[in-house]
């Protein structure tokens, strides 16, 4: 298990991946002329490539001599009508991807940053905000305010967001999502790594959700805002870890999940929390114990489908530490389940095999279906979940490791 | 093949100091004639009383001071003046010297035949450096390429330029001075082919001595084996070996050179011996000191730090933190021609480097934010004992053998907390946790070495020969970073690799020398204890492996008039070496699940040697080697590492073509085609090429020489180096168009020497990159362009 673990570790620290809190696209159905699906897979030669295509429910997906290759490994995002990759070749490296008229891929503007980037939003139309950090010691972490247009920074942001030397703790950021006049960054508190003190990645102290508050556009620090009932929010490289249902309200998720790369693992369980519309704080009243309700599993990863409905990636078995961390595992523990966020309850969607957890979570919303990444060591498919009846259909084979982008782009 | 023979005679007349040019003797494959005046080739043979060809003396013709040897076969070629008459002087330690004075109208197209009497040796005065006839039997049957060093000691080149220059052979540089290099030889590069000095594995050196600083001045000779590798040179190497021959024979000589060249370089080296005939007490002294600055310039696209973007113009700037310096200094005593003793040394060596980085070694381009402090720095401490005797108690035994112990510490340190840009200034403690190229590290690593290796060879008369080799290879590691908890724990407890190899093998020749075989065995012991730790170090795990294989392989080789063929099959193992199991701290992560390569490795050559005025040498070599678990390196910035392939298939054909007229015009021209395979059906990746390997390459050499009198002559050389383009990637993954490329290259080089005093003196002057061409390593970083370097040399040995 120790080896598995580093070799996740390895493989974990290999980039500088960046966290996107994807906005939900189901608010204009693209015309199916206009659009096209665009898909990141990671080559069986471990070389990430970004090609387009045509059908995410059957055939295969190839990146055999098409597609863009990409320098580094890399992480894909939605930007709007642009996929952001960032990774690490030289430098830590964003580049914008369009879809040109001819429907092929266009290679935009990069970026350059100082600082690894962890997590990003698309604030509105004209801002990105990603937020980079260091990995282990007493550092300001930086919130990038980068202008789409033309991919530059046009400000930085110096901040801790929450950071405890008495207790030997640094904040690592999981997710940001601003609405309306306030940003929201989520963070789990991780040891510093100093000598002597508390290693890197260990969560001694988790047992409590933590957002930083900041004002928009100006980013100035407003507070924390904690709750005591679950764990820190989001996992490391979670794209998700803050989402905004059709009502303004915002949900959060909290694995407590050992397997998702927390150690000691927290004691509070799994489950979701509110802000709600208009509200700067979590809401007193509401609390989905998803372990309870789910008969035991954790959130790993969880994809607001619409409609009050949480795509929920589980943990099955919670014994290992990082487990969840290997899309071509061999001892695959995720499975996949439908969380109703009013009724609290949890169906299982038994059609999806138990497979390997991603770095974040590979996922289009589109036209009310959900398209996923279900893979394991023999390899991966897009599978396409409907939230409504709880139940998917395997859809198109990647050739390849893995899918680690879906997206949808407009001509 | 190649042997070293040492011809001291009875000095004759007054010419014992033109023989010192002899002494780097080889006479195969030489890319450079010797120097001489002549207008015809006229063939001749020396024989001995019962009229079999004598191998390997040496002839001194006057007035012309030619100076040759005899081939195996007895054969020599010589340059005969219109009109006049030569002195021959023959020479060898099995016979009574001969003199004689011909006419040279007297010579007619028909062979010179020179008969030799026998003599009754006196081992303590004729003084044999010439490798047995069982070595030769054993050496003959392998696919090796000889280059003579000699006529590259005049100029300022190092050994990785003399060694690119064969056919099959590609080094690829990543910089300048002292930046690392990756040596492949017929596909197969990294540690699958050895590197030895005289014998003993390079490694032990550390990072401080390495091919390319390593001065062509205390060469004799390097020996490149493509594919299967004589036991004796008994490492688990894959592809095949280089080993490098310094100077051994028993003289008193002082050999130094200075060299001043672009980017600050300086090279000194101070090669020396003393020797005392009668005692057979010698004292041994190689130093050299290098240093460059390496700030050559390069083109950058600046990065606007406040908004992250980079310059659309690029910007040509000086590297500014890239400066390397070495040292060695290496002494022995001991006893040289003794009947006790070919000879016995003892030797201490010091050697140490430091090395600045100016980016990330494995980023891909030119990094946005330099580095301005992190560094590398190795030390190394060794002794050794060696040990050579040729006749044992009887003729027929030979022994040699080494011990050598290494105690090295090496550094590698990047925690500057400042952001530089690249005009070298900087922003002070904006990054207080990280280094200047990922996580803080100051790692210190201790390495303990034992080398040994003995080896013994017994002639079973004059057609056969047996020989037995055992080597070990036993290194321990441990170190600390203060910063690092991975390393820390990585490297609390010493990480053991042991290796050791056994090899025994049988030769045979027949049909009068012309059919000669060589076959043998290999056992290989590997044993690794280490550590494996976890990203922040709080866990470790044990990791212990012992294997043991088995490897084999024939060689053969047969001869008729101009023309011979070689064959040679190996199936050869290679362990993993200790820097790719756990890396190098900084930049490249551990990998203890490495698996050994194992390799079948099959060589056809064939060789056309014809000699006269014009002169004309063409060989082709193909090789095919059937590779599992290939170990590749895989640059990922500060986590690269190494791991396994499958199954890799390498095919390929090199060619080499001379041409001379009359030594005073060579021009050669080598170039490889390779093709190395994915050869793992089960992959979606079969039958692609492995990625980041030149394929196609060559090389062009001109070299003209001008005897400007009877002493001092003049020297005119380019090389011209072409590398094909090729994918830094996969090549089938992702549209062509998309795809990173290392582009095609060519560069020139012009060098020009000129010698005084037959040798004692030499300058040269080397243009390199004349044209100044942008040129990039592996990782499309920037080489230098255009660099100058001029180099004097001065040799004196006294007679004896």
């Amino acid at each position: 298990m120790k080896k598995q673990t580093t070799f996740l570790l390895s493989v974990l620290s290999l980039t500088a991946v960046l966290l996107w809190s994807c906005e939900s696209d189901e608010t204009a159905t693209p015309d199916l002329k206009e659009a096209q699906f665009v898909v990141a897979v990671e080559a069986a030669t471990g070389t990430d490539v970004l090609l387009t295509v045509d059908d995410l429910t059957t055939g295969e997906i190839s990146p055999m001599g098409q597609g863009v290759e990409q320098p580094a490994w890399m992480t894909f995002f939605s930007g709007g009508d642009q996929i952001i990759a960032t990774g690490y070749t030289s430098d830590n490296i964003s580049t914008a991807y369009n879809l040109g008229a001819d429907g092929n891929l266009l290679t935009g503007e990069t970026l350059i940053t100082d600082q690894g980037i962890y997590a990003a939003t698309s604030a509105d139309e004209e801002v990105m905000l990603a937020v980079g950090t260091t990995r282990a010691g007493y550092e300001d972490r930086t919130i990038y305010v980068i202008d789409k247009n033309n991919m530059a920074i046009s400000k930085r942001v110096l901040t801790r967001i929450d950071e405890r030397q008495e207790e030997g703790l640094v904040a690592f950021p999981t997710g940001i999502y601003r609405r309306g006049n306030q940003v929201f960054l989520s963070y789990y508190l991780m040891g510093s790594g100093e000598e002597g003190g508390i290693p890197a990645f260990a969560t001694p102290n988790s047992n409590q959700a933590r957002i930083a508050v900041y004002s928009y556009p100006d980013l100035v620090f407003e507070g924390l805002i904690t709750d005591d009932r679950t764990s820190d929010i989001g996992v490391y490289t979670a794209v998700t870890a803050i989402q905004e249902t059709e009502n303004g309200d915002l949900y959060t998720f909290s694995t407590s999940s050992n397997a998702s790369g927390f150690f000691p693992t927290p004691t509070n369980p799994s489950g979701f929390l509110r802000i709600k519309a208009g509200a700067s704080d979590f809401d007193e009243d509401y609390f989905f114990n998803f372990e309870q309700a789910s008969g035991g599993l954790k959130i790993n990863n969880a994809i607001y489908a619409g409609n009050g409905k949480m795509v929920v990636r589980t943990i099955t078995d919670d014994s290992g530490l990082w487990a969840a961390y290997g899309p071509n595992t061999e001892t695959p523990i995720c499975g996949l389940a439908i969380a109703d966020l009013t009724t609290k309850t949890v169906t299982v969607v038994n059609d999806v095999p138990l497979h390997g957890g991603e770095w974040g979570m590979a996922h289009l919303v589109h036209e009310g279906k959900v398209y996923i990444n279900v893979s394991d060591s023999r390899g991966g498919h897009i599978y396409q979940v409907d939230p409504e009846t709880a139940t998917a259909e395997k859809g198109a084979h990647i050739d390849g490791h893995y899918a680690k982008g879906i997206f949808v782009l407009n001509k | 093949m190649k042997f070293l023979v040492k011809i001291t005679m009875t000095p004759i007349k007054n010419q014992s100091y033109k023989l010192l040019l002899l002494l780097p003797l080889v006479i195969c494959e030489t890319f450079l004639p010797l120097s001489t005046i002549a207008q015809n080739a006229h063939q001749a043979r020396v024989i001995d009383e019962k009229g079999i060809g004598v191998s390997f003396a040496s002839i001194l013709i006057e007035p012309s001071g030619e100076i040759l040897l005899s081939d195996e076969s007895g054969y020599f070629t010589f340059h005969k003046p219109p009109k006049g008459s030569l002195t021959f002087t023959v020479s060898h330690l099995s016979f009574i010297a001969f003199e004689k004075n011909i006419k040279a109208s007297s010579l007619e197209n028909q062979l010179l035949l020179i008969k030799l009497q026998p003599k009754n040796i006196e081992l303590d005065q004729v003084i044999i450096r010439g490798k047995s006839e069982a070595t030769q039997l054993r050496e003959a049957a392998y696919a090796i390429e000889v280059i003579e060093a000699e006529s590259f000691k005049k100029s300022s080149v190092d050994v990785n330029q003399i060694l690119g220059r064969i056919s099959g052979v590609n080094i690829r540089e990543n910089g300048g001075l002292g930046s690392s290099f990756n040596l492949s030889l017929n596909g197969l590069s990294g540690n699958r082919v050895r590197t030895f000095i005289n014998g003993v594995p390079m490694d032990y050196f550390g990072n401080s001595l390495t091919l390319n600083n390593f001065p062509a001045n205390q060469i004799e000779a390097i020996e490149v084996y493509k594919g299967a590798v004589p036991i004796h040179l008994s490492s688990d190497a894959l592809g095949g070996a280089v080993n490098i021959s310094l100077k051994q024979q028993p003289i008193t000589f002082l050999d130094a050179s200075y060299s001043v060249g672009s980017f600050n370089t300086h090279k000194a080296a101070v090669n020396g011996q003393w020797h005392h005939p009668k005692s057979g007490l010698t004292f041994r002294l190689k130093s050299f000191y290098n240093q460059s600055d390496n700030d050559y310039k390069v083109n950058v696209h600046l990065l606007d730090y406040e908004t992250g973007k980079l310059a659309e113009e690029s910007t040509n700037v000086r590297r500014f933190h890239d400066a390397y310096q070495s040292n060695m200094v290496w002494a022995e005593a001991g006893f040289q021609n003794k009947s006790f003793a070919d000879e016995l040394m003892l030797g201490f060596l010091h050697s140490a480097n430091h090395n600045e980085f100016q980016q990330s070694p494995y980023a891909t381009g030119i990094s946005a934010f330099p580095t301005g402090e992190a560094f590398s720095k190795t030390q190394s401490k060794i002794g050794n004992l060696s040990y050579r005797k040729k006749g044992l108690l009887t003729k027929r035994l030979n022994v040699a053998g080494y011990v050598v112990y290494v105690s090295g510490q090496d550094q590698m340190v990047d925690i500057s907390p400042h952001r530089y840009d690249w005009f070298g200034n900087y922003e002070p403690n904006v990054h207080p946790t990280t280094g200047e190229m990922g996580r803080k590290t100051n790692f210190q690593l201790n390495r303990e070495n034992w080398l040994g290796n003995f080896n013994t060879e017994y002639s079973l008369g004059e057609h056969h020969g047996l020989a037995f080799n055992y080597s070990l290879n036993q290194l321990s590691v441990q170190g600390e970073d203060e910063f690092q908890p991975q390393n820390n724990t990585q490297f609390s407890e010493p990480n053991e690799v042991r290796k050791d190899v056994l090899g025994l093998s049988y030769s045979v020749k027949a049909l009068h020398d012309k059919w000669k075989t060589n076959v043998f065995g290999k056992k290989y012991l590997y044993e690794l204890n280490a550590v494996e730790a976890s990203y922040d170090g709080s866990s470790s795990e044990e990791v212990r492996i012992f294997k043991q294989n088995n490897g084999l392989g024939i060689a053969s080789t047969y001869v008729f008039g101009d023309i011979q063929l070689k064959a040679s099959f190996e199936k050869a193992y290679r362990f993993p070496e200790y820097y790719e199991l756990f890396g190098d701290g900084l930049n490249v992560i551990p990998n203890q699940n490495l698996q050994a390569e194992e390799s079948q490795n099959y060589n056809l050559g064939f060789r056309l040697n014809k000699l006269g005025s014009h002169s004309i040498r063409a060989e082709l070599n193909t090789f095919m080697r059937d590779t599992k678990n290939y170990i590749r390196f895989e640059p990922r910035m500060n986590r690269s590492r190494y791991i396994n392939d499958e199954a890799v298939l390498a095919k390929g054909l090199d060619l080499t073509l001379n041409y001379a007229y009359d030594n005073t015009l060579n021009v050669n021209f080598s170039g490889t085609y390779q093709s190395l395979k994915n050869n793992d059906k089960a992959s979606a990746l079969y039958q692609d090429r492995i990625p980041n390997e030149p394929y196609l390459f060559g090389n062009l050499s001109l070299i003209y020489q001008l005897p400007l009198d009877d002493r001092n002559e003049l020297s005119f050389a380019t090389t011209h180096r072409y590398v094909h383009e090729f994918y830094f990637q996969w090549p089938s993954i992702a549209n062509q168009d998309s795809k990173a490329v290392i582009p095609s290259q060519l560069t020139h080089n012009i060098e020009l020497t000129y010698v005084r005093k037959k040798g004692r003196l030499s300058f040269s002057f080397l243009i390199a990159n004349i044209m100044d061409a942008e040129v990039f390593d592996n990782l499309n970083q920037p080489k230098p362009g255009r660099a100058y370097s001029l180099k004097s040399r001065i040799y004196l040995q006294k007679n004896q």
